[in-house]
């Protein structure tokens, strides 16, 4: 009894004379510092899980505050960058069909880049008379990492492989590039797998963690 | 000084500290955290100092819409963060669609074509294409143009293929002109999208580009 009330009684200090009260911690950070769980079981954490409604934010947990780990709002309107990010690019006087390793300037380690929606024009992309029965090209878009300078980019290709164009004529490609951060993504890289000749088949190595 | 211990008298009535694991409870006897309140707390900001163990088996994430920590739903209607949409379009003729008003708001969504597909109006994907749509063997073929665009505030689609008529393959006589597509949608809600970009042109000097590099927009 006389031990509770001596911590009532620092308790009691702390509420009143110091601004800050600090909970299993000697130095407070702020006004309250609890050094362990706190439970918040109506409002502001509700036990009774309210849903958002309406306009809302999502939350973050800052890693460049001191101390770190303040909470605060995801507001893209006060970020150059989003977890989404679209643009669109225009590449004109294309070499016939082909983009061949274009770098985006976008690095590997920090996003994780799409095409959508490209579209060739200004040239017409042409038949393959280099094989014995003349072929045409197959509409081919991809990002493939890049290296220069030590650092790994994606890069942009664009092609109607193999195929050319009427005339050797230079074309142009208009697509839209989706760049997401890479903290939302998890990027599996490539599995593969093999048909055999058949029509269908089952993959035998997909990563544990999509199945 | 007898004003001081009413007030302390007032905080005690529902403070609770359990000397033996220095668990402090508000109006809770049992605290089963370091602090434990059983009531309304304001703050204005908040850390986690260790928010703790990953959540392994999904949980939610936290968004706020008030002033309070709320669970972020993406079933309730117009919430979801990434909303994944099959859009069917039937009675297209030969010459494909050169604009259709999905009616998904501009200002609150991004709208990305994934993946699509041509059909003929029977589900059948046997679908020729016929370059310069005159009939003849032209020895060429058109780019696929299929993208979503943004108008008068919604996002519009076109899906044809670069000056190309659609034909069935069985019977590529150009007489059929009921076709379907398939455009399979992401829409992302604009809480997690940048779309004021600045579009990007550049010129590759009759070059396939393979020694150049785009300009990055600015912030990346």
């Amino acid at each position: 009894m006389k031990k509770i009330t001596t911590i009532l009684l620092v308790a009691c200090t702390s509420l009143n004379i110091s601004a800050q009260v600090g909970i299993n911690t000697k130095t407070p950070q702020g006004t309250l510092d609890v050094s362990g769980g706190t439970l918040i079981e109506s409002y502001v954490i509700d036990t009774v899980n309210s849903h958002t409604s309406g306009n809302y934010y999502l939350l973050t947990r800052s890693k460049d505050t001191t101390p770190i780990g303040k909470v605060k709002l995801l507001d893209i309107a006060l970020r150059n960058v989003a977890p989404v990010n679209t643009y669109n690019i225009t590449l004109k006087n294309v070499s016939q069909d082909d983009v061949v390793s274009l770098n985006t300037g976008l690095e590997t380690s920090k996003y994780v880049v799409a095409i959508t929606g490209a579209v060739f024009t200004d040239a017409t992309p042409g038949v393959n008379t280099t094989t014995s029965i003349k072929s045409f090209g197959a509409y081919s878009t991809e990002i493939t990492p890049v290296t220069t300078g030590g650092k790994t980019y994606n890069a942009v290709n664009l092609s109607f492989q193999g195929a050319g164009t009427t005339s050797a004529q230079n074309g142009t490609w208009s697509l839209t590039l989706c760049v997401y951060e890479k903290a939302l993504v998890k990027d599996w890289g490539t599995y593969t797998g093999d048909i055999n000749s058949s029509f269908t088949g089952i993959s035998t190595n997909t990563p544990i963690g999509l199945q | 000084m007898n004003r001081k211990i009413n007030t302390l008298i007032i905080i005690f009535i529902g403070l609770f500290i359990n000397a033996q694991n220095t668990k402090v409870g508000i109006k809770t006897a049992n605290p089963t955290e370091t602090l434990d309140v059983n009531g309304s707390s304001y703050t204005n900001s908040l850390y986690l100092r260790n928010p703790g163990e990953p959540d392994k088996t999904g949980g939610h994430f936290l968004a706020t819409s008030k002033n309070t920590l709320d669970l972020y739903d993406p079933t309730l209607e117009s919430s979801g963060l990434f909303n994944y949409i099959k859009l069917t379009i039937s009675g297209v003729p030969a010459t494909g669609i050169t604009d259709y008003d999905t009616k998904i708001d501009a200002t609150k969504f991004l709208v990305v074509v994934h993946n699509y597909s041509f059909q003929l109006n029977n589900g059948s994907t046997k679908v020729a294409l016929d370059y310069g749509s005159n009939g003849v063997n032209d020895n060429k073929q058109g780019s696929p143009n299929v993208n979503t665009f943004k108008s008068n505030g919604t996002w519009h689609i076109r899906a044809n293929f670069i000056n190309s008529k659609l034909m069935d393959y069985i019977n590529p006589d150009g007489t059929y002109n009921n076709f379907k597509v398939n455009l399979y949608l992401m829409a992302y809600k604009y809480l997690i999208t940048k779309q004021n970009i600045n579009d990007d042109t550049k010129d590759l000097g009759g070059t396939n580009g393979s020694t150049q590099a785009l300009s990055k927009p600015s912030g990346f």
